[in-house]
């Protein structure tokens, strides 16, 4: 009976010895978005937005900016907490941004640091600003009236409609993966509010400097992947622009002589529906048939132009090499390289209108 | 290492004669006399005449109109000459004529009247004519249903064995009766249904029963904690009702029924801890319906032992966890707290357990509500104070509330106790924390044992079939066999009907 | 046939599922990916059927011993070798067992460190899961039996969180299919031994199982699910992630669980590595459960002693690999030497018991 008390009393006296390192709620700065930019002299300048807790019964919560200019990464969260009251944590950061002059210089290191502590999540976006990361930082800081990021909730909420999923973790993916190259969104301040611009291209993590418009994007999307969301307008004629609710877009690639001379050519089929048509009659079955032969062309002349423009630039954001290889036994990769500037790729895209609205 | 050793030496037992109580008999007559006379309410006169009998006993204990009317007409009409004509004449049964000093201090003291012959007083007559005050059976508060029988026990053993056996009219079911307690002699009937029960466990509990030696039993609590497997257990190894249905139906489980005089709760066992979910009302209505309130109780239990555990490991350690849309609640509920999080669930805990403690002690269920009532008042007022988050308040009253659900009050006790290590293992080491402290529990649990049987059961070992009438609650069609944890002598409770083939549409 | 365990002490024989199965899921499954696909690439999922088959032989082996002898391995390297040879093998298996459990505490403490508490006092730690342990063990086979059953009802509901990767599954990361040479492929099935190891404790409890013929059908079942679990991870984890992002992974399976996202808990590692204790205590109370009892039959002594001496060894032991380097290195070790011992030892062992058996029949 005694051996038993004295243990107790052994573990109590070792438990108190034995605290981790708490991290109360109220009593940290949650880190939420974090930017970078290029600064002088070979330096870097990291600005994040903090969330700071008020307070009070019904307080919101209160933002805060804190900037530092140092020469490495993890140097700018230890400058920072010199002018911070609390200790900054990572864990709940949603967004990372970089300034498009940084982003042009490669941004693996900064992406590196966030893959390996365990504190943070997969989920959180990257960006790419145009202009400078901070810019979107200040904005940011001074959106108070609903809670949330918001450079988080416009990109999460893009993603279903004009952006892949772009998402530290298929940053990550696209990068480390052989053959296949990231992209990210960009965006921009507009008077006073955070946009998207387009979808910034990537060589490796090296930002090529240039960008798919917004608008289409939905049509990158397309060639992406499958998805059930998305509006594009085609022009049919002058002054004559049809817009068509995306139902479903399924895409297809077919490859043929993968270590040889490949050849590719990628099959969209886009169901959808038609939400605005500008001087244009639907009335007939030919007539909708017309009309969709006739967007088919429009689509497949923009996209072959983007499909080109990826080949000019030696960039493979769709990730040509990587399904070349899943369906090419003892895939060459070196040789998939020498010749992808030149595969010829063909574009073929199937639109299917198949509702018009409640009206006709 | 020797303080790891569990097998513990036992002295051999030492017979305590210092204990002057029934134990130790009075040497003579004279001195058991002297001993009765030292209490006021012993009486002892002589009937009809100085010199023919002496008519003692306690009048406390002894009714009055029986002595009145059946013992005194016998000696003044009768003029017996003999204390064997005595005994002849009056109309009670169980009369012994005795000079074994024991059996007269016995008898006189569960209500018996002495009667002698002058001047030879070494022989008594003694008359069993006890009168004991009862309480009327009144309707079960601790276990009360809103269907069902309105009967529950009260303190008279024999009250209480009459409510089981107008219940299970069978000569099976069986009794055996033992004296327990120096001082209190406290009469402990053990019941069982034979030829269902695992005679095992008859043997095991009177085993068990004979081998307390204890002064007083007072209540049946005692007994509970006296023969439980583990007594260093926080876990009731036994289920105390209050309901002869539950009793009755226990029994015809294959259960031991103990009952003790004096404690309107009796014992049924063994047991497993799925029982302590179990409300009887559960069997009053559909299957589904009892079902799915078995299951919110497992789940309130688990909330109630959990909720605030949780709470403090994640506002402590895991900020991440905290899913985005409820972290600004969280964050400005807390930010006017002065104190971590643990102090703050210590002080709410404790301020419920306060008024759950008083609440108990006050007269009448008027008690509760007025508990219930401060508990809102003090708890808003500590918010506004910023004492606490409400965050938290919410959190905690849920939990409390959730402890309520089980139908047993002895582990509504142990839910309410054992949430303060995962608190403070949570303080420790977060969700970490929390998770080794239930793998102690899960741990305990697993050796814990009820009458030898496996606690868990039919969770560990896994018994499929007992899982019928456990967790969920299967109609009674395929209630066809009794429990295998009772390892009864005669499992089947019905004929299973033969299985119909189903018809067609229509047909 | 000496001291056999009594009646109530026993398990029945559908438990060797569960203990066979509990024994091979542990920490390693948090990370096995990146080790199996360091030579087979993607086409490493052959591997895992590979091993689980070649378990499922070696299983097989052992329950014909065992038939025969009807005790454990003691018992029979005692009849094959005599008192000292048979003992120093039986020997070497108790260190083999202690080794095995310290690579699976020492493993999970130091997902403990990674994950949830980089400045938690190790040595602490490791106490207070001795304590959790010594309890466990000291109530008997029963209950460790009873805690890996409980251990896998609250782990299996951790498989469904493989929904949240699959919403990222890119399955062409798969094909083409078994684009690598069969020496790759074996070699990655080396290297998946680490994970199925601990299914030749059977070698120990064998006489703790009821009907121990039925029990033979139960552990093939549990370590053909065992093959499911595996199969099935490796093919989420090699969708979500490229080839050469899963080499810089460590803990693919924890790194999913980042993106889980329910209404109530955002990033389950947290959560996840809590509740993985269940999955951990198991095989760490089998591993000492069966290296104490081997060290009651070896040496007589009681297995109270037995237990405490070896946990305190263990415990020891875990605090001297203080560094990623060190704990991968005895990763590596120790799946060396299960390989060698559980494919290598244990089939000859099988075949020399046969030889034997039949020479002994011939002689009478």
């Amino acid at each position: 009976m005694m051996g038993k008390m004295l243990l107790v009393l052994l573990s109590f006296v070792m438990l108190t010895g034995c605290g981790v390192q708490d991290h109360i709620l109220e009593d940290v700065l949650l880190a939420e978005v974090v930017g970078y930019d290029t600064a002088e002299a070979d330096k870097i300048k990291g600005s994040t937005v903090v969330s700071v807790s008020q307070s009070g019964e019904k307080s919101s919560m209160g933002k805060e900016v804190y900037t530092a200019v140092t020469h490495t990464d993890k140097n700018v969260r230890q400058q920072i907490e010199s002018e911070a009251p609390r200790s900054l944590v990572g864990g709940r950061l949603s967004a990372i941004l970089y300034g498009e002059k940084l982003a042009r210089k490669g941004i693996y290191d900064y992406v590196d640091t966030y893959r390996r502590d365990p504190a943070v999540g997969r989920d959180l976006y990257l960006a790419v600003v145009s202009g400078k990361a901070e810019d979107i930082i200040n904005v940011e800081s001074k959106m108070l009236k609903t809670p949330g990021v918001k450079t988080e909730e416009i990109i999460d909420h893009n993603s279903k409609t004009h952006l892949p999923e772009t998402s530290l973790h298929s940053f990550l993916y696209y990068y480390s993966g052989k053959n296949m190259d990231p992209v990210l969104p960009l965006l921009e301040v507009e008077q006073n509010h955070i946009k998207i611009k387009g979808i910034a291209l990537f060589k490796d993590d090296t930002y090529i400097g240039k960008y798919i418009k917004y608008e289409d994007g939905f049509l990158f999307k397309v060639l992406l992947e499958n998805f059930k969301k998305g509006v594009y307008e085609a022009r049919i004629k002058e002054h004559s622009y049809i817009a068509i609710d995306n139902i479903s877009s399924r895409v297809k690639y077919e490859i043929k002589d993968g270590n040889g001379s490949p050849e590719i050519s990628i099959k969209a089929k886009i169901k959808g529906g038609v939400l605005e048509a500008r001087n244009i009659e639907l009335k007939s079955q030919s007539a909708v048939t017309a009309i969709e032969k006739k967007s088919e062309k429009t689509l497949e002349k923009k996209l072959d132009r983007m499909v080109k423009m990826f080949q000019d630039n030696n960039i493979d954001p769709l990730a040509l090499g990587d399904r070349v290889r899943s369906q090419t036994r003892n895939f060459d990769s070196k040789h998939w390289e020498d010749v992808y500037r030149t595969v010829p790729i063909k574009v073929d895209v199937d639109v299917e209108l198949v509702q018009q609205g409640i009206t006709d | 290492m020797k303080f790891f050793k569990s097998e513990k030496k036992v002295p051999p037992l030492q017979h305590d004669t210092s204990i002057p109580y029934a134990e130790v008999p009075a040497k003579d007559f004279e001195e058991l006399f002297k001993k009765f006379k030292a209490s006021a309410d012993f009486l002892s006169f002589q009937y009809p005449s100085e010199a023919a009998f002496t008519v003692s006993y306690f009048k406390s204990i002894v009714g009055p109109d029986q002595v009145h009317q059946e013992i005194l007409p016998v000696l003044t009409q009768q003029h017996p000459s003999t204390l064997e004509e005595v005994k002849n004449g009056i109309p009670v049964e169980n009369i012994i004529i005795s000079n074994d000093l024991k059996v007269i201090q016995d008898a006189v003291m569960t209500g018996s009247v002495i009667i002698q012959i002058n001047p030879d007083n070494s022989h008594c007559l003694l008359v069993p004519c006890a009168s004991s005050e009862k309480r009327q059976i009144s309707i079960p508060e601790t276990e009360f249903s809103v269907v069902g029988p309105k009967e529950a026990f009260v303190e008279s053993i024999e009250t209480n064995i009459n409510l089981i056996r107008k219940r299970l009219p069978v000569p099976e079911l069986q009794m055996k009766e033992i004296k327990v307690g120096r001082i209190s002699q406290t009469r402990i009937a053990v019941l069982y249904i034979d030829g269902i029960v695992d005679q095992e466990n008859v043997q095991t509990v009177i085993q068990r029963i004979s081998d307390i030696d204890y002064d007083a039993i007072v209540d049946i609590s005692f007994i509970a904690q006296m023969i439980a497997d583990n007594q260093n257990s926080v876990f009731p190894q036994f289920i105390d009702t209050e309901r002869p249905d539950r009793a009755a139906s226990g029994l015809s489980e294959g259960k031991v029924v103990i009952i003790v005089d004096g404690s309107p709760q009796i014992l049924t066992g063994p047991t497993t801890i799925t029982n302590f979910f179990t409300a009887f009302d559960d069997y009053f209505v559909t299957w589904h319906i009892a079902s799915v309130f078995r299951l919110i109780r497992v789940f309130a239990v688990l909330f109630s032992i959990m909720s605030t555990a949780i709470y403090v490991a994640v506002t402590t350690y895991h900020y991440q966890s905290i899913p985005a849309d409820l972290l600004p609640t969280l964050i400005a509920s807390r930010g006017a707290v002065p104190f971590p999080p643990i102090l703050e669930a210590l002080v709410l805990e404790g301020t419920i357990e306060l008024l759950r403690e008083a609440g108990a002690r006050l007269p009448t269920k008027v008690g509760q509500t007025i508990g219930i009532v401060g508990g809102i008042v003090i708890g808003t007022a500590a918010v506004q104070a910023g004492f606490v988050s409400n965050v938290l308040l919410m959190l905690t009253a849920l939990a409390a509330l959730a402890s309520f659900t089980t139908p047993i009050y002895q582990i509504s006790n142990t839910i309410r106790i054992i949430r303060f290590p995962f608190l403070l293992s949570a303080q420790l080491y977060g969700l970490l924390g929390v998770a080794i402290c239930a793998a102690f529990f899960v741990c305990h649990l697993l050796k814990l044992t009820s009458l030898g049987r496996p606690y868990l059961e039919p969770i560990f070992p896994l018994r499929v079939k007992d899982l019928k009438d456990s967790f969920i609650r299967l109609p009674f069609s395929s209630q066809t066999q009794r429990p295998e944890i009772l390892r009864t002598e005669y499992s089947s409770r019905m004929q299973p009907k033969p299985k119909e083939d189903s018809r067609d549409i229509d047909e | 046939m000496d001291n056999l365990p009594k009646k109530n002490r026993k398990v029945s024989s559908f438990f060797a599922m569960f203990l066979v199965h509990k024994m091979q899921i542990g920490v390693g499954l948090l990370g096995f990916e990146r080790v199996i696909a360091k030579n087979a690439g993607y086409d490493a999922w052959v591997s895992i059927l590979i091993t689980g088959f070649c378990v499922n032989i070696v299983i097989w082996m052992s329950f014909r011993m065992l038939h025969k002898d009807g005790n454990d391995l003691i018992s029979i390297h005692k009849h094959l070798f005599g008192k000292w040879v048979g003992g120093g093998l039986s020997l070497y298996f108790i260190v083999y067992f202690v080794f095995l459990t310290i690579t699976i505490l020492r493993t999970y403490t130091e997902v403990i460190q990674i994950w949830l508490f980089p400045g938690i006092n190790v040595p602490v730690l490791l106490i207070i899961f001795g304590l959790l342990v010594y309890s466990c063990v000291a109530g008997g086979f029963r209950i460790v039996a009873g805690i890996a059953f409980i251990g896998l009802l609250i782990g299996m509901p951790l498989l469904l969180l493989k929904y949240f990767p699959l919403q990222y599954a890119n399955f062409s990361n798969l094909s083409p299919v078994l684009d690598h040479s069969v020496k790759d492929l074996l070699l990655s099935a080396k290297a998946v031994t680490l994970n199925f190891l601990g299914f030749e404790l059977l070698l120990m409890y064998y006489p703790f199982l009821d009907e121990p013929r039925k029990a033979e059908k139960w552990a093939q079942i549990g370590t053909i699910f065992t093959t499911a679990v595996y199969l099935f991870s490796a093919f989420v984890s090699f969708a979500y992630y490229t080839q050469e992002e899963l080499a810089h992974s460590i803990w693919a399976t924890l790194t999913m669980w980042k993106i889980v996202d329910l209404p109530f808990v955002e990033r389950f590692e947290y959560v996840g590595v809590s509740i993985w204790l269940f999955e951990i205590i198991p095989n760490v109370c089998l591993g000492v459960w069966a290296a104490s009892r081997g060290v009651k039959r070896l040496f007589a002594v009681n297995q109270r002693k037995s237990l405490l001496f070896l946990l305190f060894i263990i415990i020891l032991s875990c605090m001297l690999f203080q560094t990623r380097q060190g704990i991968d290195q005895l990763n590596t070790i120790v799946s060396q030497v299960g390989f060698w011992t559980v494919f290598i030892y244990i089939p000859a062992l099988f075949v020399y018991y046969m030889i034997v058996d039949k020479v002994r029949k011939r002689s009478k």
